[in-house]
C-alpha cells in the first residue's frame, strides 16, 4: 500500500474528521484501515500501484489502491469492486471526457448500467425499485465513484464541481439490466459484446425522468409517450444531438417487443420523432445558438436532432411490475463533448485480455503465421 | 478511546512550483492578436468587444479568431505552442 498514505486518529474522531477534510460526499463513511483496502484489491487482483487511468487536463491519476480506499468508505461490497474498477475505466475514456464532466455547471451525475451476471454476483438490484434505495450494491458501487471524483479529481462542490443545482443522481445512478423478453438480446449484446461477459457503461447524466403510461397497450403509444417526454425544451440537449437512457419497465417493455419492434426499431423510432422544430424550442422560450459551440440550424425536414444517430439511445430493461412505469435519463451534454462508454467487468486474472472487450476484437500478433 | 491507523482517500494538488512573469516586452509594429474563444454563445461577442478595445490602444494590425469546437475540450499543448509562435498577444478565458 505505498502508494496510499496512512492517517492515524482517534475511532470516535473519523466520521468528523473525514468530513472536515472535505473526503465525504456528506454520508457517514467505512473507517478504510488497510486490511479492509487489501481485501478490496484482491476481489479485483490488482495492485494498489496499479494505474487505471488518467484525466492529464487535470494532472490526475486514478490508482487501484485509492479506487479500494474510496469504495470502502462507500460501503461498497468486495463483490461490487470490479465493477467500480471498470465504470473508473470508463469514465476515464477520453471519450466521456471526464474533466468537464465533472465539473460543469450541469451537474452530471456518473449514470452506471451493468449488463451480465456480475451484476447478480455483486447483489444487485434489477427489479421493483431498481433506481430508488435498498440494496446495498446499488447504492454503493455509485458512491464509490463519486468519492473518487471528489478526492482523486478533486472535484468538490464549490471548487472544482461547479454544478449549479446537481442533483440527487450525483450521490449514485446505479441500475443493473433485468434480461429484457425474448427475442430482445441483453444490452452488453446490442452493444456488441459477448453474452458471457459483464459490461458497465457509463453515461454523464440529468436527473431521471419517470415516464408513465398505465392504459395504452400498443408498443407505439408507448414510445411516442417517450418521445414525448424526450423532447421537452428545458432539457438541455434537445435540438443539440445529445445522447440518453431509456428504462423499459416490464409492461412498456412487453408492450414495444409484442409489438415487434426492435431495440433498433425504438431507438430509430426516437431519433426520427424526438427532433424538434425551432419554433417549438421559441415557443419555450429558448434561444438558438447560431454562431456558437452547438449548430442549431435546421436540418432539411425543418427541425433540430435531440439524438444525432440510433446508437445514442441506450434501451434497457429494468424495474418491477407495476401500472406502467418507465424511466429516461437524459444524456448531460451533446456528444462534440462527451459520450457514453462502456467496459467489461474484469475479475482476477482477467487482465491480460485486451480491454476492447468486443467479440469481434482480432487482434494480429507480429511473428504469427495466418 | 482507541487510534486507529486509516488510509487516505485523496491524492492531494501538486502544488506548482513558483515563476516570475513572463518578461513585458513591447509589441512590434503590425502585432497579431488571437482571440480564443470557447463556443459558449456570445464569448466570441464578448471577446471581440474587449479585442476592438486593445487596438484602439495598442499597435495591433491584425486580430484572428479560434473557434474552439467545445468548450468542454481544452486546447491541447500543441495547439497552445502554435498560436504562441503564430502572436503577438493572446486573448481568452471567457467562461459562463
Amino acid at each position: 500500500m505505498s502508494v496510499v498514505e496512512t492517517v492515524i486518529l482517534e475511532e470516535t474522531e473519523v466520521q468528523e474528521r473525514f468530513l472536515a477534510r472535505g473526503w465525504t460526499d456528506g454520508l457517514p463513511i467505512v473507517p478504510p484501515t488497510p486490511e479492509q483496502v487489501d481485501r478490496m484489491l484482491a476481489a479485483v487482483g490488482l495492485e494498489a500501484e496499479d494505474l487505471l487511468g488518467v484525466v492529464p487536463q487535470r494532472n490526475c491519476a486514478v490508482s487501484a489502491g485509492k479506487a479500494a480506499v474510496n469504495a470502502v468508505m462507500a460501503g461498497c461490497p468486495e463483490e461490487a469492486f470490479p465493477i467500480v474498477v471498470a465504470a473508473l475505466q470508463a469514465i476515464l475514456d477520453p471519450a466521456f471526457n471526464a474533466h468537464a464532466v465533472v465539473t460543469s455547471t450541469g451537474g452530471a451525475a456518473l449514470c452506471l448500467v451493468v449488463s451480465g451476471r456480475a451484476a447478480e454476483e455483486a447483489g444487485m438490484n434489477a427489479g421493483h425499485n431498481v433506481m430508488g434505495p435498498g440494496r446495498r450494491a446499488n447504492a454503493t458501487i455509485g458512491r464509490a465513484l463519486r468519492l473518487v471524483v471528489l478526492n482523486v479529481l478533486r472535484s468538490r462542490p464549490g471548487e472544482m464541481d461547479g454544478s449549479s443545482l446537481g442533483h440527487p443522481g450525483k450521490y449514485t445512478l446505479t441500475l443493473a439490466e433485468d434480461p429484457p423478453p425474448p427475442p430482445w438480446k441483453p444490452l452488453r449484446v446490442a452493444l456488441g459484446y459477448l453474452s458471457e461477459v459483464t459490461t458497465v457503461t457509463v453515461l454523464p447524466t440529468e436527473g431521471p425522468r419517470q415516464v408513465a403510461n398505465h392504459l395504452n397497450p400498443e408498443g407505439e403509444g408507448i414510445l411516442r409517450t417517450f418521445a414525448a417526454a424526450i423532447r421537452n425544451p428545458s432539457t438541455f440537449c434537445v435540438g443539440k444531438g445529445g445522447q440518453g437512457l431509456i428504462v423499459l419497465g416490464p409492461e412498456h417493455a412487453r408492450a414495444i417487443v409484442d409489438a415487434g419492434l426492435t431495440r433498433q426499431d425504438v431507438q430509430e423510432y426516437l431519433v426520427k420523432e424526438t427532433r424538434v422544430a425551432p419554433a417549438e424550442l421559441e415557443a419555450a422560450g429558448v434561444y438558438l445558438e447560431h454562431t456558437a459551440q452547438h449548430d442549431m440550424r435546421a436540418g432539411p425536414d425543418g427541425k433540430l436532432p435531440t439524438f444525432e444517430q440510433p446508437e445514442d439511445v441506450y434501451v434497457m430493461t429494468a424495474g418491477g411490475a407495476g401500472a406502467g412505469w418507465s424511466a429516461y435519463v437524459p444524456g448531460w451534454a451533446p456528444t462534440i463533448h462527451a459520450r457514453a462508454v462502456t467496459r467489461v467487468v474484469r475479475r482476477p486474472g482477467e487482465w491480460t485480455l485486451p480491454d476492447c472487450g468486443l467479440a469481434a476484437c482480432d487482434v494480429d500478433r507480429p511473428g504469427e503465421d495466418g | 478511546m482507541a487510534a486507529i491507523t486509516l488510509l487516505r482517500p485523496d491524492v492531494p494538488a501538486p502544488v506548482a512550483e513558483r515563476t516570475d512573469r513572463a518578461a513585458r516586452r513591447p509589441l512590434p509594429e503590425g502585432a497579431v492578436l488571437t482571440i480564443v474563444e470557447n463556443g459558449k454563445p456570445r464569448a466570441k461577442e464578448v471577446l471581440e468587444g474587449i479585442a476592438d478595445v486593445l487596438r484602439s490602444r495598442l499597435p495591433v494590425d491584425r486580430v484572428e479568431l479560434v473557434s474552439k469546437p467545445s468548450a468542454a475540450k481544452p486546447i491541447d499543448a500543441d495547439e497552445a505552442r502554435m498560436l504562441a509562435v503564430r502572436s503577438h498577444l493572446v486573448l481568452c478565458g471567457v467562461g459562463d
